[in-house]
């Protein structure tokens, strides 16, 4: 499979977040600015490529009967090393997305891409899955936050631009995540279904 | 049958084992490398809370026993937390106290740094981190604007204008405004405490 082909899947086809629809606890979550969306996407990303490369290294040790148990120490692992990276190197960061960094470890995509992927293919492959998934997962943070903090905030980049002073603040509250989630859902499905 | 039935156990536990022993030693390699600098900029967090809600002051940190609350007798009635405290002088002068509360907002903890002067006013706070406050309403207790209201302020005295204060909420709901305000009692109280 090219990498072309998976970077597609990725993205849109088979977008984890959009189309598959698993992740959704950080997506709705996290997305109350882009500096926010971006910085989850991205480690949650570099997670899932750590994660498929080991796993899929490790696949013809791992026993079946412990493999899940195998799969989260790995995972929990990567996540502990990312957040103390954060800490220590992007700390304004590491505030502002407080504890959802720790709870990457239980993002449905890493162990969903552990077991349906990564545990049945080459390290080449899974790292290309890791990356396409993990941008996938970038992709629909980073237009969900675009959408909220524009319209729940007023603002583009985390307050470096002011684009109006009265925001529908019910935007970055839980309810404007859902609100907004449904939309680019119904959005993405319209485009799928005119692409074929 | 039993004896490989054992040996399947100390296959996969064996297995489990390395992997789990292999993450930790990972682990302990990255926070080696990070430890320092984490303390360093959570230390940096505090000078520079101390530096903003009183200028120009010197500070010596003072023993406060790890548990250490305060119940204030504001509408709430909550127990704040102590996390921190310092002795201030300014030039040789006595200068108050800084302490580092955490009262209890809606997400969680809202850390706060407050100045009390020796007389018992409010010299300035800093809210050092929020970020468990619902982002656009409670997470603004980190602005100026709303700091800026608890100076000069009798620290006994502070609340929210519904509770017949002086501070102005940041939403109607005020239960950020408040927990920040009851914080701002506590460290009155325990300055008071001090002498």
């Amino acid at each position: 499979m090219s990498f072309g082909k998976s970077l597609k899947e990725g993205l849109f086809t088979d977008n984890p977040t959009l189309v598959q629809l698993i992740g959704l606890c950080p997506t709705l979550a996290t997305t109350t600015s882009i500096t926010n969306g971006i910085g989850m996407g991205l480690s949650a990303t570099a997670v899932l490529i750590c994660s498929n490369v080991v796993i899929s290294l490790l696949r013809k040790i791992i026993p079946n009967k412990v493999r899940i148990a195998a799969y989260i120490t790995v995972i929990a692992g990567f996540v502990t090393m990312v957040d103390l990276l954060l800490q220590a190197f992007i700390p304004s960061l590491s505030a502002s997305l407080g504890t959802f960094i720790p709870l990457i470890v239980v993002n449905c995509i890493i162990l969903g891409r552990a077991e349906a992927f990564a545990s049945k293919n080459s390290v080449g492959k899974s790292a290309v899955d890791g990356i396409c998934m993990g941008l996938g997962f970038t992709f629909a943070l980073v237009l969900m936050s675009i959408v909220r903090e524009l319209l729940g905030a007023g603002t583009i980049g985390g307050g470096a631009i002011t684009v109006f002073s009265q925001p529908a603040t019910i935007m970055i509250l839980p309810a404007g995540a859902f609100l907004t989630l449904g939309c680019i859902i119904a959005v993405m499905q319209k485009l799928l279904k005119k692409g074929e | 049958m039993a004896g490989k039935q054992k040996n399947e156990f100390v296959q996969l536990g064996g297995i489990l084992c390395a992997i789990t022993l292999v993450v930790a030693l990972a682990l302990g390699a990255v926070n080696a490398v990070t430890v320092d600098k984490i303390a360093a900029i959570n230390q940096q967090k505090i000078t520079d809370s101390l530096a903003q809600v009183m200028p120009g002051a010197d500070s010596e940190q003072i023993e406060v026993a790890e548990g250490t609350t305060i119940t204030t007798e504001t509408k709430n009635a909550t127990s704040v937390e102590i996390l921190s405290a310092y002795k201030m002088t300014k030039d040789g002068a006595d200068a108050g106290y800084c302490v580092e509360v955490g009262p209890t907002g809606f997400g969680g903890v809202v850390d706060t740094m407050v100045g009390i002067d020796a007389d018992g006013n409010v010299t300035g706070i800093s809210v050092i981190s929020a970020s468990q406050e619902t982002p656009g309403l409670g997470a603004n207790s980190t602005s100026p604007e709303f700091q800026g209201q608890f100076a000069d302020l009798a620290g006994m005295d502070v609340a929210v204008e519904k509770d017949g204060g002086s501070i102005v909420a940041l939403t109607g709901a005020t239960i950020t405004s408040r927990c920040v305000s009851e914080g701002v009692v506590a460290a009155a109280m325990f300055a008071a405490e001090q002498g």
